[in-house]
């Protein structure tokens, strides 16, 4: 029984082909990896994670996950879609410490060119703040960011949003009001209107 | 499938302290290569988590993997998660120093265990489980 199970599943292996994956043109279109199917139907919608080491080289970016979904399938490439960005976990952990604030900020914004995103924003304190710093932080960080995207494009506030510029124009504003160890901003999600 | 470049999948392991199941996926997981796990490869129940269970599972699933032209994996380690312990179990370990000691690069290693951003409580009730 097993054995023909195995065949079968080795017949359909040597039918799949496989494609190249490569990066958005604002990422340079460099090539991510590899992915095998049976038909290039499949491969849209297919999610692909890289690290902004693999990208660019930069070690000191190597927490942030950026990923990337196949929306075109060209010959046997498959050109991506920026879809969003994440921070690993254990790098978010490591930020906050005992005795310091935590603040997040969820945003849901509009770009100037009609997009709609996500935006995980987190900010942390040297010491413990209180609720009405916390919430006036809060609320500036979400200020500054609609601020930031209201005439931005979509690349454009994803590339600020990746190389930290948009944290760190964040972090300079925000620490007037309470004295903060770090903003960075965790997670963003390109949200796709059905 | 030409052996001319290096090719990258994704070791998906998922180690309980009941078992150890290691998925062997292309970069973008949609495709499953191959599948292995600890109660796959011993007889009694009890030994299905042991590290050595997974040893066994890990290298037969870089066999696998290295037939199908993989040379490199990334590995994603999970715990059980949820509700339940966060930490993953014994096999964890022993399957990615399996996997580097059959011969597949080793790329990132990541913990990806789902941690609820509140949800259900724990099983246990109040006063906690009560053997």
């Amino acid at each position: 029984m097993a054995k023909a199970r195995r065949r079968r599943v080795r017949d359909t292996w040597k039918d799949k082909q496989w494609y190249k994956i490569t990066t958005p043109k604002e990422f340079g279109e460099s090539e991510i990896g590899t992915t095998p199917a049976r038909d290039p139907n499949l491969l849209l919608r297919r999610k692909v994670e890289a690290t902004m080491r693999e990208l660019s080289g930069d070690f000191s970016k190597q927490y942030v996950k950026l990923r990337f979904q196949i929306y075109d399938v060209a010959g046997d490439t498959a050109h991506t879609r920026y879809m969003g960005h994440q921070v690993t976990t254990d790098y978010v952990r490591s930020m906050i410490r005992r005795g310091t604030t935590r603040i997040d900020a969820i945003i849901k914004l509009e770009t100037k060119d009609g997009k709609n995103l996500m935006v995980h924003m987190l900010a942390i304190t040297i010491k413990r703040a209180k609720s009405s710093q916390q919430r006036y932080i809060r609320e500036t960080m979400e200020k500054l960011v609609r601020e930031a995207a209201a005439n931005k494009t979509l690349n454009e506030l994803v590339e600020d949003i990746i190389k930290g510029k948009l944290a760190s124009s964040v972090y300079h504003e925000t620490k007037k009001i309470y004295p903060l160890k770090r903003v960075e901003t965790i997670k963003s999600r390109v949200i796709e209107e059905k | 499938m030409a052996e001319r470049k290096e090719k990258w999948g994704v070791a998906n392991v998922y180690s309980s302290f009941n078992n150890t199941i290691i998925t062997i996926t292309d970069l973008t997981g949609a495709e499953t290569i191959t599948q292995w796990s600890g109660g796959k490869v011993v007889r009694a129940d009890r030994q299905e988590s042991s590290p050595f269970a997974a040893m066994e599972a890990a290298s037969r699933a870089a066999d696998d993997a290295r037939e199908k032209g993989f040379t490199g994996l990334h590995i994603k380690v999970r715990a059980p998660g949820g509700n339940g312990p966060r930490t993953p179990g014994p096999g964890a370990q022993a399957t990615i120093r399996a996997l580097a000691r059959a011969g597949m690069r080793i790329g990132k290693i990541e913990d990806v265990t789902p941690v609820p951003h509140d949800g259900t409580g724990r099983p246990g009730g109040k006063r906690g489980r009560r053997v």
